[in-house]
Formats: C-alpha cells, structure tokens, sequence
C-alpha cells in the first residue's frame, strides 16, 4: 500500500472523526501508532495507524477497525472480530496487474482480492462507506452482506 | 546497497493479520449494545441500495457546504480546479468557488492560475503552523523523537543508505515490503521535522509563559504600592 508515498495522518483522523460522530456509544476507543513498530496508544502525536474499537461487533460484543491512509490516496480498512475479519483497501499500485485497485479481502478468504464495492472518494465518504456495509452486516448478523450494497453484477 | 535480500532480522508489522488479534471481554461495553443501541446514520440506510450514494446522502446531512469544502482543502497539497474541489466535497460548483474565494481571504487556501483557470490548494504554511501548534500541545515529544530516530537508523541500516530517496532512485525495481519501508522511512523523516520543530515551540511557549508570569507578578506588585 502506498507505493512507497507517506503515511497520511489527516486522513486517518478524519476518518477516526467520522466514526466517533457517527457511532455515538458504538465507538468505545481510539488508540493509535504513532511509530510503525510502536505500541498503540492513546495519545495522537503523528499516527501511522488508528484502531477503533467498535460494538456491536457482527457476531461479537465488539471489533477493531484499524485504519491507514497513504498521501497517494491508498487506503486499507481492516476489521476483525473473533472468528471474523475482512479488509477493504485501495492499491494505486495494482493498476495494470489483473488485481483491482480498489479491493475487497473477504472474511472466508483473506487472500483474494475481489472488487471493492466503495468508489473513488475523500476519507470521510470512503469512511462512511465502510461502515455503512459494516452496519448492514452488524444489522443482519451476516458477514455474507459485506461488499453487496452496490450494483456490481 | 544490500537491497537484493531481506534481512531476516527485519523488523515487520507484528502480525497484522493474525487470527489473535481482537478485542477481549475487557474492551467490550459492560452492557452488551445490540444493532438497536446504536444509529450510525441519520440517512434511512434502507433508501440506498448503493453504499456510494448513502455515504454521500449521510456526508451532506451530517456537515455544511462550507465545513466540506474545509476540510478537503485542508488536504489539498497539489492544487485543483475548484469544479474538481466541488466533485469531492459533494457541493455545487459555484458554491464550491465561493467558498474558495472566502478561504483564500482567509489565508487557509492559496489561488494560483495557470492556462486552465484558477487552481487552488491548501496554504501550506498555514497548514504546517496548524499541524505544529497542535503537536505541540501533546506530551512525550522527546521520547516519541528518540522513537522516530531509532526507526530512522533501522532503515539506515538495513538499506546502508542516509535517505529513503538513494534506495527510491537505485535500478533495481522493489518488493512489496521494501515500498512499505519506503512509506514509513518518508514519513518518519518528516515526523521527526515534525516534531523538532514543536518540540521547539512548545520549550518557547514555556519561556513565554515564564516571563508573562514574571511581568504579571511585578505590574501586580507596582499596582498594590
């Protein structure tokens, strides 16, 4: 991810900005890395990563959203739970390579990339997407509904 | 360079995708919340059946024009025209144009022309003042440069290279995890500019604070005399 740009810590807390106004009581923690080897904390200096813990979780009483913003516009939402994770991510670097830039790893198989349901955007729509198909999972208590809320055939 | 083999002893990122990795019972809320207990929109969710919309639905109820406009200028570093501002903040053009005008006034976003038009992007001085001012307001800032700088010497050592740019501009193409090192050698220079620079400020702020009290107690004293 990234290319080899920076990491983007506007993004990310934008992104982790979203998620508080948006999930009220349901946001429970942020904590972040503000080295790459570093141990998450509290405290924000300039971060690499963001985790969230959120809840409900989808079959859990909670989960964490990590999440990394790179300054080419790369991006990768990972959510786990116990029993249950999956990533949403973008990947400039994919162009040309058969993987699509935009990519959804889903939960029984991390290892493939299918096409991401979430289109070009600014953090906080990319944000806002995430969590809606999250939601839309957490409310059916189903991870089989994660990247189908959009028209791919 | 020694760029044609990792390391073993190269450091990754923990086990990023390890199945151990979740919350506990201790991070869980006390009283179990179920999908009811929260609403993470104000949109009716079940209106869109395409998430892009909703999000965009969800993103305009919840902010004004102005506030979006903000806060993408405030992440444009390479300028744009103000209709590629307005396709991002989910406003209209014109309004998207004003709103830039006022910016600029404001010293938060710099106009420049060039043969398309007026191109706008953040101001970056103002930017780095920001940024710098809110880092210095943050705690723990020498052991988070003495981090920074330790980290710097991993990727020093390793690439046997001063800069991330000589590893960037040799021939050979790079893997994956060499560009992720990349990433993180970039930013940590620049975290470690970063924070000198507020380390710096927040060490004047004290002196400033120092002296102000100082002043405060003698015009107190002239005053009761």
């Amino acid at each position: 991810m990234g290319d080899g740009s920076g990491l983007d810590p506007d993004a990310i807390l934008d992104s982790v900005n979203v998620l508080a106004n948006q999930l009220g009581q349901g946001f429970r923690e942020v904590r972040y890395k503000n080295t790459r080897h570093g141990q998450f904390e509290q405290r924000k200096l300039r971060p690499r990563v963001a985790r969230v813990t959120v809840a409900p979780g989808i079959h859990q009483p909670a989960g964490y959203l990590d999440i990394q913003w790179w300054e080419n516009g790369d991006y990768k939402y990972h959510y786990r739970e116990q029993g249950l994770e999956f990533r949403l991510g973008r990947e400039a670097a994919n162009s040309g390579t058969g993987t699509p830039i935009r990519h959804f790893h889903p939960p029984n198989d991390l290892t493939t990339h299918e096409p991401s349901c979430i289109e070009p955007g600014p953090p906080e729509r990319v944000t806002l997407a995430v969590l809606a198909t999250w939601w839309a999972a957490v409310k059916a208590g189903d991870k089989a509904v994660l990247n189908t809320q959009n028209r791919l055939p | 360079m020694n760029t044609h083999t990792m390391p073993d002893d190269a450091p990754t990122d923990g086990p990023p995708d390890g199945p151990d990795v979740f919350p506990d019972s201790a991070e869980a809320p006390e009283q179990p919340l179920d999908a009811a207990d929260i609403a993470p929109f104000t949109t009716d969710t079940g209106e869109y059946d395409d998430i892009n919309e909703l999000a965009t639905a969800e993103w305009k109820a919840t902010t004004t024009a102005d506030e979006r406009i903000r806060a993408v200028i405030s992440r444009t570093a390479t300028a744009k025209t103000a209709g590629e501002i307005a396709d991002i903040a989910a406003v209209s053009e014109s309004k998207a144009r004003s709103a830039l005008k006022s910016l600029v006034d404001e010293g938060v976003a710099e106009a420049t022309q060039d043969a398309s038009g007026t191109l706008y992007r953040r101001d970056s001085d103002r930017h780095l003042i920001e940024q710098l001012h809110r880092l210095a307001s943050s705690g723990g800032l020498l052991e988070q440069l003495q981090a920074v700088k330790a980290e710097i010497g991993e990727y020093q050592d390793r690439y046997e290279a001063d800069a991330p740019e000589e590893v960037l501009l040799s021939d050979r193409r790079l893997e994956d995890d060499e560009l992720t090192d990349i990433s993180h050698w970039r930013t940590a220079e620049r975290d470690l500019d970063y924070l000198r620079a507020a380390y710096r400020i927040q060490q004047a702020k004290e002196r400033v604070h120092e002296t102000d009290d100082l002043v405060g107690i003698e015009s107190g004293r002239r005053h009761t005399q």
